[in-house]
């Protein structure tokens, strides 16, 4: 084959479907995106980017979640056809992502160790309630997990999905979801450490603040 | 409730997973426990916290980048050899049979070591009547109808195992006879396989023939085909078998211009 400058995607004549139908289910989508279809690919796409870019950069940062959120579609475009529909779409799609932020992430840790001025940066909260920079330090405490708890701690508390969900991405027993969660929010508990007392004393201050359904208390 | 059963349950109950009695139990330790209060305070705070996290927005270069990489994808298709994309849709169907294969030779190695060890003077036997037992043992049923035809072979044709008198049951010492069988039975795998390949080239070698070539590798096929019959049982079946696969491999593979030279 000769060598010639690559044509755009935009020149690829894409298949289209028989009939011009709205796709509607899963299995159809990806059908469609196994046939090659532009529309399709792009439903896809856009059903899946904000959950698929979110949780790369929570597990490897914001500078290379791009680059690992790209090679996690180019993964699920590619790997449709190994796709057998035993599993929801949605959460082959989560596999797919955890797994390559995951090694994404060992490459990291062996590039680089995190610093530990990473939680310095963020100044200690003054004693005001629901200290809206505790989030900024609460996203700097998950960079210092090691990337087995961030995972879980995104697919669970993040993205707000089941253990039976949990284990089915993560490819382990539902009692290890459960146990590994625990272990990572004791482990941002430490980490977290005076900033979290911070916002204890503050809601001990003025406790009428306090929002219903929240926390423990709520049956107090 | 002790602190460590709370600490082992917050989690759960924090997640609502805890039964009525079991959260209400952990909820009276809250009441009385600073410490475990606290905890469960920060535990809440996280998971809320966390819940609250929005999910960050992609850059709008994803979507084209993730297309330019599907395209180079596409274009390193393009140029990887046919056969290697054939191998790939083969793989599926090649891989049980190589690791069969391979359990095949690793158990008839075994059991000819085996026979060796065991009765070092029957030695030779095991190969003459192996070549013996092969012809009988050509059937479909290669586990169990044509080892028990071996058997009979290897004991002397259609007499019932061990009826001589002179020598008892255990006349033929039972490695000699296990590794005869095996050496049967691999026989008819061996054919077995070469029957099943040729099966699936048959369909990928034949499919975008049409016409005259299509007609003219029908020919070829049933040639080769009707060669395999002839040839009695053995080395030279194998040779047999082995241009008819060859054939289709080449012409599965695009190599075989039918048309041309059929």
């Amino acid at each position: 084959m000769p060598h010639v400058r690559a044509a755009t995607d935009h020149d690829i004549p894409r298949p289209r479907p028989l009939v011009a139908t709205p796709v509607t289910d899963d299995r159809e989508l990806v059908a469609a995106c196994q046939r090659g279809e532009r529309r399709a690919m792009e439903a896809l796409y856009h059903q899946y980017r904000r959950r698929v870019f979110g949780l790369c950069h929570r597990i490897v940062g914001p500078v290379e979640a791009e680059e690992v959120a790209q090679d996690v579609f180019v993964r699920v475009f590619r790997g449709l056809g190994n796709f057998r529909g035993d599993s929801q779409l949605g959460t082959w799609v989560y596999r797919l992502a955890v797994n390559a932020a995951l090694t994404h992430a060992g490459k990291q840790k062996r590039r680089a160790e995190v610093g530990d001025d990473d939680l310095e940066h963020v100044a200690a909260p003054p004693a005001v309630l629901r200290d809206p920079r505790l989030s900024d330090r609460v996203e700097a405490a998950m960079r210092r997990l090691p990337a087995g708890y961030r995972a879980i701690l995104v697919l669970h508390d993040v993205e707000g999905l089941s253990h039976e969900e949990c284990a089915a991405i993560l490819d382990c027993r539902v009692g290890t979801s459960k146990s590994q969660l625990h272990k990572a929010r004791a482990r941002m508990r430490e980490l977290l450490g005076p900033a979290l007392a911070a916002e204890r004393a503050a809601s001990a201050a003025s406790p009428s603040a306090s929002a219903p359904g929240q926390g423990p208390e709520e049956a107090a | 409730m002790s602190c460590a059963a709370v600490q082992r349950e917050l989690t759960a109950y924090l997640d609502g997973e805890l039964d009525t009695a079991s959260a209400s139990a952990l909820r009276g330790h809250l009441r009385l426990c600073p410490d475990c209060r606290a905890a469960a305070e920060d535990h809440a705070a996280i998971r809320d916290r966390l819940a609250e996290l929005e999910r960050p927005e992609p850059p709008p270069a994803l979507w084209d980048g993730v297309l330019a990489r599907l395209g180079e994808a596409e274009i390193a298709d393009a140029r990887r050899p046919r056969w290697a994309r054939l191998l790939e849709r083969l793989r599926p169907h090649l891989v049980p049979a190589g690791l069969a294969a391979t359990a095949c030779a690793v158990a008839v190695l075994v059991i000819q070591l085996r026979a060796e060890d065991d009765a070092a003077p029957a030695g030779p036997v095991v190969g003459e009547r192996a070549t013996a037992g092969a012809p009988g043992a050509g059937g479909a049923d290669p586990d169990g109808a044509a080892l028990d035809v071996a058997r009979g072979a290897a004991l002397g044709g259609g007499n019932s195992g061990g009826a001589d008198p002179g020598r008892g049951d255990r006349a033929v010492p039972f490695t000699t006879l296990d590794a005869t069988a095996e050496l049967a039975a691999e026989a008819a795998r061996l054919e077995e396989r070469w029957r099943v390949t040729t099966a699936e080239l048959l369909p990928l070698a034949r499919g975008e023939l049409r016409g005259t070539a299509r007609r003219r590798f029908d020919r070829e096929v049933a040639a080769l085909q009707a060669q395999v019959l002839r040839t009695p049982a053995g080395r030279d079946r194998d040779r047999a078998w082995h241009a008819l696969v060859m054939f289709l491999e080449r012409a599965a593979l695009g190599e075989v211009q039918v048309a041309v030279h059929p």
